[in-house]
């Protein structure tokens, strides 16, 4: 028995799928029922948490953690350690990566109309991952940045969510956050990741996380700007050339951070960089 | 504003689509009855005629047309306690409509929503930078306002923007329609 639901969340639809449990154990087998209903259990918990890093790290909520830290720059802010393992992600993404990924663009962001600006102060457009600093149960931002997670809290999201899945006794499943996709267990899922021109290519996916971003150099109101950090960078800012980049890892939020890190790179040296990296270069489709 | 915008790049997530088809019905609506409220509740159809006039009330009040004349709308009882209304509701979503249900409080607050069915012809981007709010505990006092809730963007994050409007919508059906009839 599997069960599928959906709820706008993380400013996207979320999809959880759960296979029943207990599926092959050679106990007692339960009625379909009583497996539904432990099924939506599980289904209901792990929303909950998705809900949870939503309320915690959303850029859009002012009384959100993240901007609580954003608000508060050279002031140490206590965190839960969600809020908490999401910044040692980004932090050592960031490091690992010669910021390249870089979570600290929030005031470029905002000057563009892309975020909205929260706290009328000024800011500085860019910092880099040393900006951060992290202790047990603190954190604290040197300058006056702007963090914004939207590149590795979704991902984080959805691997939490498999997590409470798999507490709940559940199989096999997967959880897909607009894109943002972990499959589990026993289940496997077929996936259409589309290029820009159009064109599909099916992948199928069991245990691992995929993520796709499109990136394009020319700028829309409409979507999040990135700047290029100052690390080594192929992709000339004036190269219009529009593609789609599928990263496939062990879980959601270093496939969802390394999209943004293949972006900037040639196809030759994001498959390299990607699995230096952790993850795997699944397609890097430009349009023509 | 003097700005360099050289050396950027923009990103789009874009949504990986299940095969082979671009579409999934998730609840039936006695399931997402249970889900939202409790198994062992009742729930009596009454269905709502709209006329023109009460339609471009709620047009005038929530900001969004209102399509239907008839609102398909359940009042949810339990061992003879009033528990709530549970809505039924279509919006367009990227291309097609999604269709979704709501459970509202007495008093005009969201106890629950979720996606019955989601279709979609030509797949859809999605901006991650959009964080909303959850749906859950809203009122009609809590700001709907698409910087607040929603940013403002398109693609697949349409859909959301879509839901949230369509939630006010049911929010102010509810305050125009349903709270002396209780």
């Amino acid at each position: 028995m599997a069960l599928r639901r959906a709820k706008p969340l993380l400013g996207t639809l979320v999809e959880i799928a759960a296979t029943s449990p207990f599926s092959g154990a050679s106990g007692q087998a339960l009625d379909e029922s009583t497996q539904q209903a432990k099924l939506q259990v599980a289904i209901s918990a792990a929303f909950s948490r998705v809900a949870d890093i939503s309320r915690l790290l959303s850029f859009h909520k002012q009384e959100s953690e993240l901007n609580q830290l954003n608000a508060n720059p050279g002031i140490w802010c206590h965190l839960s350690s969600d809020s908490l393992r999401v910044l040692r992600l980004a932090k050592y993404l960031g490091r690992a990566s010669d910021n390249l990924f870089n979570c600290t663009v929030g005031g470029e962001l905002i000057a563009r109309g892309a975020l909205p600006s929260p706290l009328g102060m000024p800011l500085l457009s860019q910092g880099h991952w040393q900006d951060i600093e992290i202790e047990a149960n603190r954190a604290r931002i040197l300058r006056p940045i702007m963090l914004t997670l939207d590149g590795i809290a979704k991902g984080y999201a959805v691997d939490l969510a498999v997590s409470v899945l798999r507490r709940h006794g559940i199989t096999g499943g997967w959880v897909n956050a607009g894109g943002d996709l972990k499959v589990f267990g026993t289940a496997t899922l077929n996936v259409i990741c589309r290029d820009t021109n159009g064109l599909s290519k099916s992948i199928k996916i069991s245990n691992s996380a995929l993520a796709s971003s499109r990136v394009s150099s020319s700028l829309s109101q409409d979507f999040p700007a990135l700047l290029l950090p100052t690390g080594e960078v192929d992709i000339s800012a004036n190269s219009d050339n529009e593609r789609i980049v599928t990263i496939q890892a062990p879980f959601a939020w270093r496939a969802d951070a390394l999209t943004k890190v293949a972006g900037y790179l040639s196809p030759e040296n994001a498959k390299v960089k990607i699995s230096q990296l952790g993850g795997e270069l699944v397609s890097f489709g430009a349009s023509r | 504003m003097a700005h360099s915008y050289l050396n950027s790049l923009f990103f789009v997530p874009i949504v990986v689509v299940a095969a082979p088809a671009f579409s999934a019905d998730y609840l039936t609506i006695p399931e997402a009855q249970a889900l939202i409220f409790d198994k062992a509740a009742v729930f009596t159809e009454r269905p709502t005629l709209l006329s023109g006039d009460a339609k471009d009330q709620i047009k005038k009040l929530s900001g969004v047309r209102q399509r239907q004349d008839n609102q398909p709308i359940w009042k949810v009882e339990k061992d003879g306690q009033f528990l709530g209304w549970f809505f039924v509701d279509d919006v367009v979503g990227k291309h097609e409509y999604i269709t979704y249900a709501v459970g509202v409080s007495p008093q005009g607050e969201v106890l629950g929503l979720e996606v019955l069915s989601y279709r979609e012809t030509h797949g859809g981007e999605v901006r991650e930078v959009s964080w909303r709010s959850q749906f859950h505990g809203k009122t009609l006092k809590d700001p709907f306002k698409l910087d607040e809730d929603v940013s403002n963007i398109s693609g697949a994050t349409l859909s959301c923007r879509n839901l949230l409007d369509g939630v006010k919508r049911l929010l102010v059906i509810h305050q125009l329609f349903l709270t002396q009839s209780a």
